[in-house]
């Protein structure tokens, strides 16, 4: 579904990712893990469409096909979804308005029929279950003032609803507690499906025992130093990354 | 002010000019004694005071040129009835813009000349009185000579008073409305129609709040797509004891029209006043409110958000004198400007001796769509008494690129996105409008202003 091939990115000049390569194929899950500022986030926002970053060299492919040329909502309309590490807060523009706006946009895309205001809320409430939301997040602004954890919720009640084909998990599991993070999972796990991927960028074992990936990478200084099974996430959990980056 | 330039523009073929015919239409009127008094009187204040200069302080950024040396005349509702063809275009701009704002009483104005046929009060209640101004001088003098106060002695609120021929007259008789009546809603429409002549409107608007009313008053100016003229509006409000107005201007002027109003308030004890400028039309459009909080305890709220697109100037002035104890002021202004846009906000917070206890605060954010578009922002304050808390802040934005990408990798296209961010922006000072009705039409208007591709140069 989505190849990365030898991904160079800069921000201001600045290299970021220095050759990365990652295929991932409908039905799998991986895991990115790896120290603070090692590239993470900028791989996913470069995934997303991000116009701050410069590809410099490499290619990422969807569906064998280019997508470096894309805007960032013609990817969302092709099925890419970024949850992102740092959601932003949108003052004045409501939860339920924006949402609907933008499965609107998304159907028109995939070739379905838009939903009206009724067809819409129905649907949002079926989702906002799924990850255990209050029906009263749908008439707040967009993620103001929002807790941690509830912006994080925000993001994969925004996954549920507009059922992307690949998602990309920016640290959604960090600073939640117990339950978000089992809601979170849920959010995860009742959208798997044999035509879907997922890529969990995250630092925590915790979340993969939840979602249990078929792949985990370490990303170190804008490479990835290591790749193995789910087991490399528990080692990682022990030992952490002194190891792999004295060996990078 | 300077006189000799302003003997200049009233010697000239001008605006000024038909200003010193001005004494005919007012003699033409069988105006009662005291009303034609307080015209000439005004005439006098006109005559010494002129029109603003450039140099004057609060019009400095106001370029009233094309309006001193304009074409406007005068309009002379006795003189040059509205036409039929007037009426039917008035009609249509009213159904096409104002649905049903489930109103107590809607007062339609079509080129200064007060509709009857087009206007309605339902269902009657006699807590309210809502009629022209003419009506009303032969109903209760009085309260109109009361409400009209003395001569102002500002040049164009001068001119106003000694030009103006009608204009509503709103009387909230307290204290409470009847069983089941809410709080009434009073809808003045002004409507200006495409003239071979630009005409020159003044508009009276006089709002009287008995101790312990409670209202809302809604003024609207529209404008026919391709209309030239001027309107020079003063509306005076008086608030009772006790009484809250709320005050909404909703100004859609043609994009030929040009919009000068002054809004003047009085509060008595506790009396709280909010009012609402929501400015969308006209080329050029200057709001100037002053209200003075003279009694314990008063309070004012004013927000407005103001949308100027090509080459569009939208003002706002605001004096806030605060003088009695415990007073508190309120401002809070959004504006977006887009193209070649200029908007002004002058507003001073001033604290008199004496006037403990006050709280003001004024904020007052713009967002750039453009590089070409300019905004003057000046915040003043000016504070004579030592236990009070005053704060003002000022910025210009432009649309943060994050949230833009946010809601981009949504799936919202950019222009979209560009649309809601810009909309959440003014919503935040749309949200504080009274009554859902007119809160729904002003999102709706701002809306479609926002999508309207602006092929406009002037
Ligand atoms: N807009 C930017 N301007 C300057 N530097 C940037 C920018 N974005 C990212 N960087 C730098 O790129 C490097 C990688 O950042 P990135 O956010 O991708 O790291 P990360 O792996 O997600 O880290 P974390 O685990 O802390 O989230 C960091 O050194 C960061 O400071
Ligand atoms: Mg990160």
């Amino acid at each position: 579904m989505l190849t990365i091939r030898d991904l160079h990115v800069s921000v201001q000049d600045k290299p970021i990712l220095k050759g990365v390569d990652l295929e991932i194929d409908a039905g799998q899950v991986h895991a990115i893990m790896g120290p603070n500022g090692s590239g993470k986030s900028t791989l996913a926002q470069v995934l997303a469409g991000h116009g701050g970053y410069q590809v410099t060299r490499g290619d990422i492919l969807l569906d064998g096909r280019s997508i470096l040329e894309v805007s960032p909502e013609e990817r969302a309309r092709a099925g890419i979804f970024l949850s992102f590490q740092y959601p932003v807060e949108i003052p004045g523009v409501a939860n339920s308005y924006f949402l609907k706006t933008a499965l609107n946009a998304v159907r028109r895309g995939r070739g379905e029929e838009e939903l009206d205001s009724i067809a819409f809320l129905a649907l949002a409430r079926e989702k906002l279950d799924v990850v255990g939301m209050d029906p009263r997040f749908l008439s707040r602004a967009v993620n103001e003032g929002f807790s941690g954890g509830e912006k994080k919720r925000n993001e994969i009640f925004q996954m549920a609803l507009l059922e992307p084909r690949l998602a990309i998990l920016d640290e959604t599991d960090s600073g939640l507690d117990i339950d978000a993070l089992k809601a979170v999972a849920n959010g995860i796990n009742a959208l798997r499906s044999p035509d879907r991927a997922f890529i969990l960028i995250t630092h925590y074992q915790r979340l993969l025992d939840y979602v249990v990936p078929d792949k985990v990478y370490v990303l170190a200084n804008g490479r990835i130093v290591r790749s193995g099974g789910r087991e490399l996430a528990q080692e990682l959990e022990k030992r952490g990354y002194g190891w792999l980056e004295a060996a990078a | 002010m300077n006189v000799r330039s302003n003997s200049r523009v009233l010697e000239g073929r001008t605006y000024g000019a038909g200003v010193l015919t001005a004494r005919a239409p007012v003699a033409a009127q069988a105006l009662p004694e005291w009303l034609g008094a307080l015209k000439s009187s005004a005439l006098g204040t006109f005559e010494a005071a002129g029109f603003p200069s450039p140099r004057d302080e609060a019009w400095r950024f106001t370029d009233i040129s094309d309006i001193v040396s304009g074409p406007f005349v005068p309009q002379e509702v006795a003189r040059s009835p509205v036409s039929s063809g007037a009426l039917a275009a008035a009609r249509r701009l009213l159904a096409e813009r104002l649905q049903d704002l489930d109103e107590t009483a809607r007062l339609v104005f079509v080129d200064g000349a007060f509709q009857a046929a087009l206007s309605r009060f339902s269902p009657k209640r006699d807590d309210v009185v809502a009629c022209s101004i003419d009506q009303a001088l032969s109903r209760h003098p009085q309260r109109v000579r009361a409400a009209l106060g003395s001569d102002p002695h500002d040049g164009f609120q001068a001119l106003n008073t000694v030009l103006f021929q009608s204009g509503a007259f709103v009387h909230l008789a307290g204290p409470r409305p009847a069983e089941g009546a809410g709080r009434p809603v009073i809808h003045l429409v002004h409507v200006a129609t495409e003239r071979a002549v630009p005409l020159a409107f003044h508009p009276r608007t006089l709002v009287v709040a008995d101790p312990g009313t409670s209202s809302l008053v809604i003024e609207t100016y529209l404008g026919a797509d391709g209309a030239r003229y001027l309107v020079n509006g003063l509306s005076q409000v008086t608030v009772g004891a006790g009484a809250h107005v709320a005050h909404v201007v909703l100004q859609e002027e043609s994009r030929a029209g040009y919009h000068l109003q002054a809004l003047e308030i009085r509060l008595d004890a506790g009396a709280r006043f909010s009012s609402h400028s929501v400015a969308l039309g006209g080329h050029r459009s200057r709001l100037d409110i002053a209200a003075t909080l003279e009694q314990d305890g008063a309070e004012v709220a004013l927000q407005g958000v103001y949308v100027a697109r090509g080459r569009r100037q939208m003002d706002h002035h605001t004096v806030v004198t605060h003088v009695g104890r415990h007073t508190s002021s309120r401002q809070v202004y959004r504006g977006v400007l887009d193209d070649r846009a200029t908007a002004v906000f002058d507003g001073m917070i001033h604290v008199a001796p004496g006037a403990q206890k006050t709280d003001a605060r004024q904020s007052v954010r713009n967002l750039l769509l453009s590089g070409d578009a300019v905004v003057h922002a000046q915040p003043r304050l000016e504070i004579n008494a030592d236990d009070v808390q005053c704060a003002h802040g000022a910025t210009i934005g432009q649309l943060d690129p994050e949230a833009l990408f946010y809601l981009q990798s949504r799936g919202v296209g950019q222009e979209e996105a560009r649309r809601l961010l810009v909309q959440g922006f003014a919503g935040e000072s749309i949200q504080t409008l009274p009554h859902p009705p007119l809160r729904r039409l002003v999102e709706h208007r701002i809306r479609s202003l926002l999508e309207a591709h602006e092929g406009e140069t002037s």
